[in-house]
Order: structure tokens, then C-alpha cells, then sequence
């Protein structure tokens, strides 16, 4: 019962510590690490997207805001499987992608917060400047 | 199914691995004294296209043979999930989803054997998930799902002296494109269990 209960314990403390995000750890310091201290005000936000099954563009349309309350930014047919738009910080993002399958429109639909994200690394603040979020927008087949 | 049965079929044989002693069939419908448990319990289930992970705490009835837990389930990923929305339309939005759920569960034991101090028992259980549902969708600023649903279940109980394995079928309606049936195991650890027949 108690090899259980620790064996428990002990998954569950490896979980959380894998659950951590980038970082030094408290107090550490690496002066390999390129550290930048200006937060970056704007970021990429990437759409990833799939093909139509005819081979005809798929419509997509990019908001800022959630898609049901959001306002539009961009909305274009492309045949491409990857856009990307450099976008102000501290706002939601989202995206939909009209496909066609036979007789079915598939609306794929995506949205996340672009956040600057941030370690600590020698007493100091680095900012992630290659920080990406990327909307998922390919079917699921 | 042909995946359902092998891992029913895993259990069973390594039930009957341990069983040492004589295995002898009892009446489903024997019961005890009143002998009160507070259990927890690990419940994965899942189908080829979803895992929901459920972790619950307790009522665990030995004497009667049932159980009333508090559990909360969610996927630990997020899922592409597709939702009709008009014919020849559909939705593909990518969900997280939570489920409160009270579980009550009733164990029918048909066979006993003895495993040191404690009779182990094994049988088959009928249950019901009696939830609330929750569903978030990235892009969007409310939920499309949410309320009360029933999932029933069914399948093999194993009861140990301090722990009781079962497995089965779950009958989990999440209203989109995932198939409805699931299989669902459950491992429930008893916390005070006196070891009283």
C-alpha cells in the first residue's frame, strides 16, 4: 500500500517538474545564453494550413479577437500551407480556413494569446524573440 | 472490439495467475454488514481516437458491494474535434474538455478465491458517469458544450484487499465525430479498509 502511495508521489512529482518552462532555475546563470532585454512589442503569429482536396485555394480569414467577436485583419484565398503575420503583443489571435470535401465545407478554426515569453538568466530578464504561436488550422483526417 | 477483448483477456488471465488458492463461485447477490471505505481512483478511457483521464475520491461500499465517488475527467491533450453545424457543414475546432461527474457504481462478485488474509473477488459492475461537461474551443469566446450528461458503463470487477481493477465499456456521448464507445479501466485504492468479510 505505501510502495503504491510513494510510487504515486513520485510520478506525480516528475510530471510537474517536466511541467516547467523555459529557464535557468533561480539564482543560475549561463553567459553562453544571448539575452535580450527590450520586451519585443510584436511577434509572428504562423497559420498552418492543409490543401484542398480539388486543388483550389482555401479561403482563409484572420482575426484579432476570437473568430465570433473578433475583428477581421486579413481574409484571402491561397493555395499556400503557411502564412505568417508579425502582430502586435498581448492580444488574441484567431483563424479560420474554409476546405471542401466532396460535398462538405470543413471550416477549420484556431486561436491563441501572443505573449512575449520571458526567462530569467543571470539576475536578468531575457525575452524570446523567436517566439512563434502557431494557429493550427490543417484538417484532421 | 478485437482490442477491447485482449485487454479484458490480459486481466482475467492475470487474475487467475494470482489466484493460488481454490477459486469458488458465490451469489452475486450476497451482501455483508455496512463496511464503509473512502477510496481513490485513477480511470483512464479511451478509443482509437481520444484518452480522457479521470481522478476520483470517495465512497467505496465493501459490505454491499458499491461505490459513489466525486471525479473529474479531461483530455490531456488538445483534439481536433469536428461538430456538425448545418448539412454539409461542419466545424473543426480544436477542444479541451473538462467532465465533473458523480460515479455510482455496483459490483456483482461470482467468484471468490483466498489471497493470504482476504478473500479477492471477482465479478462484473454496471455503472453510471451522472455529469457536467464543460468544452473549450481555441478561436472561440464561449463554449458550445455545456451540461449534464449520463455515461453508462459495464464490465469485469477484480477486488483485491486493498484495491479494486476493473474494466469494461463506456458509453461517453461527447456530441461531435468521436465514436461513442469507449474503454474505460479503473484502478480504486481503498484508504481505511479494515480487511472485514
Amino acid at each position: 500500500m505505501k510502495r503504491i502511495f510513494y510510487s504515486l508521489i513520485a510520478i506525480f512529482s516528475v510530471l510537474i517538474v517536466s511541467s516547467c518552462g523555459k529557464t535557468t532555475g533561480n539564482g543560475e546563470c549561463d553567459q553562453d545564453i544571448t539575452c535580450y532585454t527590450q520586451k519585443p512589442e510584436e511577434l509572428f503569429v504562423k497559420l498552418q494550413l492543409s490543401k484542398n482536396e480539388s486543388d483550389s485555394p482555401v479561403e482563409v480569414t484572420f482575426y484579432k479577437g476570437d473568430i465570433d467577436d473578433g475583428d477581421i485583419i486579413d481574409n484571402f484565398p491561397t493555395d499556400s500551407t503557411e502564412e505568417s503575420y508579425l502582430m502586435p503583443i498581448n492580444e488574441d489571435y484567431s483563424a479560420t480556413a474554409r476546405y471542401l470535401e466532396g460535398q462538405d465545407t470543413i471550416i477549420a478554426v484556431d486561436g491563441e494569446r501572443l505573449s512575449a515569453e520571458s526567462f530569467e538568466n543571470c539576475d536578468e530578464t531575457c525575452y524570446d524573440w523567436d517566439h512563434t504561436i502557431v494557429l493550427d488550422l490543417r484538417l484532421d483526417n | 472490439m478485437l482490442r477491447s477483448f485482449t485487454i479484458l483477456g490480459a486481466i482475467i488471465l492475470l487474475i487467475l495467475h494470482t489466484a493460488h488458492g481454490q477459486i469458488y463461485t458465490v451469489s452475486p447477490f450476497k451482501m455483508s454488514y455496512f463496511q464503509p471505505n473512502v477510496g481513490l481512483n485513477i480511470e483512464p478511457y479511451f478509443n482509437g481516437q481520444d484518452i480522457i483521464m479521470s481522478f476520483g475520491v470517495g465512497l467505496e461500499e465493501k459490505g454491499y458491494d458499491f461505490s459513489s465517488t466525486f471525479n473529474v475527467g479531461f483530455r490531456p491533450y488538445l483534439k481536433k474535434v469536428r461538430i456538425q453545424e448545418e448539412e454539409n457543414l461542419f466545424y473543426q475546432y480544436r477542444e479541451r474538455v473538462l467532465l465533473f461527474s458523480l460515479d455510482i457504481e455496483k459490483q456483482l462478485y461470482f467468484l471468490e478465491y483466498a489471497k493470504g488474509d482476504y478473500n479477492n473477488h471477482i465479478g462484473l459492475y454496471a455503472k453510471a458517469k451522472l455529469g457536467y461537461m464543460h468544452a473549450n474551443y481555441r478561436g472561440l469566446s464561449e463554449s458550445l458544450k455545456n451540461g449534464f450528461t449520463v455515461a453508462p458503463g459495464a464490465g469485469l470487477a477484480w477486488d483485491m484487499k486493498n484495491a479494486r481493477l476493473s474494466a469494461g465499456y463506456l458509453l461517453f456521448d461527447q456530441q461531435n465525430n468521436i465514436p461513442n464507445g469507449m474503454i474505460d479501466i479503473m484502478l480504486t485504492i481503498y484508504l481505511n479498509n479494515k480487511n472485514d468479510e
